[in-house]
């Protein structure tokens, strides 16, 4: 978890941080500056006044329990910072229910498309999805097809692991890195 | 007979020529983490080879170019994979301008057009984990040596019809090797440069007035502006510019449109 106090100095190079009495619409860009910036946590204190902004949603909170923002699985440790770069204000909260924080999905990874195209659960048209719902799956498994350009892209699972949920219909299009799979790894 | 001998570093390298196969990309698929990157497999006569939407390719027997080319573009981003469509498509082309003074032109997504017809096609299958790509497996027929612009229903053109006269497969899959080679190499080292560029200066369509269909039977007139970094087909109608996938809309030939 990032976590990081402004110091005067870093403060003095904010306008809106060099009044100790601030106004709502400081406080808000404040926010907005800190959610943009990635860091979880900020205090600012002056004389007569302190203020602390806190993002509740933890970095390691949103990797495990918003499949919309979660990386690419094995990426998980190594690129934290623009996951918590980008989301962090209007996050795609839609696709996480509240429910969602419950212990089980939280181990959940999602396979994410690695480009745009079109996404076919079955490698032909009258043929068999390549996974189901249930299914056991290993590291290397062909889970679907992204089409683009009539270039068909088989898609390897970079885990093993059960087939909690798809999140996609067949022959709909996908935008890059928009999540296709939730797998329970094992 | 001229026998095969590429002048490439890899491409064609690891060459086999096969009298019958299934198709020439599933045999490749089975074998491509054994065979080095650039391996061609050449077969005379394919029975269940992938042509467009599903269709089998029917080839006389030793008469055209059908094979396919194993290539491990590690260092290509799934992203950018549309690149490989575009490089191998122009390669081809390259190629088959030092046989034909035809002007070729490119149907998007993926065949090759002489004359307002078929003189071939492609179509690639590739591999992903994640953002890595392990291995694509590029399947090319060529109308060659038998005459097509006869056969009916088919708008389809052969070499031997630009350029009245029979080729010698093996000489022409060297150039297609040595020019795809460079085409791949360049894209390596020095990054995309102008490859969409110049993709969309051999569009056929390209800025042209255009009659299209689309998904739902709908017919239209507009105008390839070019293709998007998605690889979609960009048409502009009245003011509208939009972005079609493959299937999403297909352009029509004077014969197809519906009469108003």
């Amino acid at each position: 978890m990032k976590k990081s106090k402004l110091t005067q100095n870093q403060a003095i190079t904010l306008n809106e941080l060099n009044n100790p009495t601030m106004d709502i619409k400081e406080i808000q860009d404040l926010i907005r500056f800190v959610a943009k910036s990635g860091v979880t946590e900020v205090e600012l204190e002056k004389e007569g006044f302190k203020l602390v902004i806190k993002a509740e949603r933890a970095v390691e909170q949103q990797v495990v329990t918003v499949p919309a923002v979660m990386p690419q699985t094995v990426q998980v440790a190594a690129a934290p910072a623009p996951v918590a770069a980008a989301p962090v204000p209007a996050a795609p909260v839609a696709e996480s229910p509240k429910s969602s924080t419950h212990a089980d999905e939280a181990r959940y990874i999602a396979i994410k498309s690695p480009m745009i195209g079109t996404f076919y659960r079955t490698p032909g048209p009258d043929k068999d999805p390549f996974v189901k719902v249930g299914d056991e799956i290993q590291k290397g498994q062909v889970v679907c097809i992204i089409e683009a350009m009539k270039l068909f892209n088989e898609i390897e699972s970079e885990i093993s692991g059960k087939i909690v949920k798809i999140l996609v219909d067949n022959a709909s299009p996908v935008e890059y890195d928009q999540p296709l799979f939730l797998i329970d790894p094992a | 007979m001229h026998t095969f001998r590429p002048t490439t570093r890899f491409i064609g390298q690891y060459f086999r020529h096969l009298a019958e196969v299934g198709s020439t990309s599933d045999e490749l698929l089975l074998e491509a983490d054994t065979l080095p990157e650039g391996a061609i497999l050449l077969a005379d006569c394919q029975n269940a080879g992938r042509g467009q939407n599903g269709r089998v390719w029917q080839a006389a027997s030793g008469q055209h170019l059908t094979f396919s080319l194993l290539l491990k573009p590690q260092f290509l981003p799934a992203s950018e994979l549309y690149s490989l469509n575009m490089l191998i498509a122009l390669g081809l082309v390259d190629a088959l301008s030092r046989f034909s003074q035809e002007n070729l032109l490119l149907k998007w997504p993926n065949d090759i057009f002489a004359a307002c017809r078929k003189l071939g096609g492609m179509l690639i299958e590739t591999n992903l984990q994640g953002n890595y790509v392990r291995q694509a497996v590029i399947g090319i027929g060529l109308n060659i040596n038998e005459s097509m612009r006869e056969k009916d229903g088919l708008r389809a053109i052969s070499l031997y019809d630009l350029t009245g006269t029979t080729h010698d497969r093996y000489q022409l899959l060297e150039q297609i090797a040595d020019c795809l080679e460079h085409r791949y190499l360049t894209y390596q080292q020095m990054g995309a440069g102008n490859l969409l560029m110049e993709y969309q200066r051999k569009l056929l369509g390209y800025q042209e007035n255009r009659t299209f269909q689309i998904t739902d039977g709908a017919q239209f007139k507009g105008m390839i502006m070019g293709v998007n970094n998605a690889g979609k087909l960009l048409v502009r109608h009245h003011d509208r510019l939009r972005a079609y996938a493959h299937g999403e809309i297909k352009m029509l030939f004077e014969d197809e449109i519906a009469i108003d």
